[in-house]
């Protein structure tokens, strides 16, 4: 794809225009268990997680809307599901696309894309706090150690506009659960694999009203009114920028639309290795919404590049 | 090469009634086929399923796609060709039946 609107760092990982398929993006499924075809109990409300399409952003009385560079854009979108904020999502209200690769390189890693959001226009209202959150975040793991690095704008936490960013990070001090109880993957040698603190911000940590979580670090002083344009047929795309450091484990700075956050110096959650996913690098995009209305996260183009840390 | 993709839109769905798929947005595809797998159903169960199709995703209409009175476990499938952008699948039973369903697309 052509790479114009885009800084990537000075190795290109990946360049994915929608216009051009796939690219390999799926929506995220649990694990089967090794017994049988069947899920753990553990993920029975994790079935339901929308998956991606490729979308004309097609409305009722607009009509096609295409995407930035073309006509198509991958679209992840919620069912019209939603539980409270303080609570953990519902079957079906995130949407969720991954797509999957290894990497051993280490150094600077920066993701960025052109994406939009907005409601279906099934009711009237223009659905803007109808939107929780949309963000993005990458699985990482080196031979030891297992680090989720990702940004999420929450939006709306029970119809209250909040607008702000935040990071994946525990909070160390919340002695609340986690939330994962059984099961998440066959050990290598018959041991039980759950999910611990900082694995999977997106539906597990301990959540309240205003939209925060102990997993989630809110981003100091980054309140943003992103566009949403006046009816939700009109969607506007907004740039994004998160760069982070492997071998530090932390985060470098995160970039929308006309701000930027240097983010030196705020450390990742790093937990020890999983079983068999050494040196993965997964990309992960996700939608989720406040109300009973479905929610649409649409991304134009997406680029991921490293560089040797200097 | 042509593209291709298969959804899984409802997995290992245990219902009775109606079981209305997510809308799905295909409009790259020249070309679509249902599956329903139904792993079990209860005795005497008559399952029948038909694809819709939507100018938004919102409002439906049936197409000429209905499969009815299955009642045996097993894959069944029906075909769709000219649908415009969406697609929606309905699987019908008034007994209780554990299905998978898919759209495979080609386009």
């Amino acid at each position: 794809m052509e790479l114009y609107g885009y800084k990537p760092l000075k190795n290109i990982i990946f360049a994915d225009d929608f216009d051009k398929g796939y690219n390999g993006w799926l929506n995220l499924m649990p694990n089967f268990r090794q017994d049988k075809f069947d899920y753990y109990d553990s993920f029975r409300n994790w079935t339901c997680w929308g998956p991606p399409m490729l979308s004309s952003a097609t409305f009722p009385y607009a009509g096609t809307h295409g995407s930035m560079h073309g006509t198509y854009s991958m679209k992840v979108a919620t069912r019209p599901v939603a539980g409270r904020a303080e609570e953990r999502p519902v079957k079906g209200s995130e949407g969720m696309a991954i797509k999957r690769l290894t990497h051993g390189k280490g150094g600077l890693l920066k993701c960025e894309m052109y994406y939009a959001f907005t409601a279906e226009q099934s009711i009237p209202g223009i659905g803007e706090d109808a939107i929780r959150a949309v963000g993005f975040f990458w699985d990482t793991s080196t031979d030891d150690s297992r680090t989720m690095f990702g940004a999420r704008y929450i939006n709306s936490a029970n119809g209250k506009m909040k607008q702000h960013w935040q990071l994946y990070k525990v909070d160390e001090k919340c002695t609340k659960p986690w939330g994962f109880e059984g099961d998440s993957a066959p050990g290598d040698n018959g041991e039980k694999v759950t999910l611990v603190p900082g694995i999977d911000s997106q539906w597990l940590g301990a959540r309240d009203e205003n939209g925060g979580s102990s997993g989630f670090y809110d981003i100091p002083d980054s309140t943003q009114k992103l566009c949403y344009n006046e009816t939700p047929d009109k969607i506007n795309w907004h740039y994004f920028a998160l760069t982070v450091d492997l071998d530090k484990k932390e985060y470098v700075s995160l970039e929308s639309v006309g701000r930027k956050w240097d983010l030196r110096g705020i450390k990742a959650t790093s937990v020890p290795r999983y079983p068999r996913i050494d040196w993965i690098l997964n990309p992960v995009l996700f939608i989720e919404s406040d109300t009973s209305r479905r929610v649409f996260l649409y991304v134009d183009s997406i680029v991921n590049s490293w560089e040797e840390a200097k | 090469m042509k593209e291709f993709y298969t959804v899984v839109l409802d997995r290992l769905t245990t219902f009775n009634g109606i079981l209305e798929s997510e809308p799905y947005e295909a409009g790259w595809a020249e070309e679509a086929i249902a599956f329903v797998r139904i792993h079990s159903m209860e005795k005497d169960a008559k399952v029948s399923f038909r694809i819709q199709i939507s100018p938004d995703g919102i409002i439906w209409a049936d197409t000429e796609s209905r499969k009815e009175s299955i009642e045996e476990e097993g894959v069944y499938y029906s075909k769709i060709r000219e649908f415009g952008g969406w697609l929606r699948l309905v699987v019908e039973s008034e007994k209780e039946i554990k299905v998978t369903t898919y759209f495979a697309l080609k386009g």
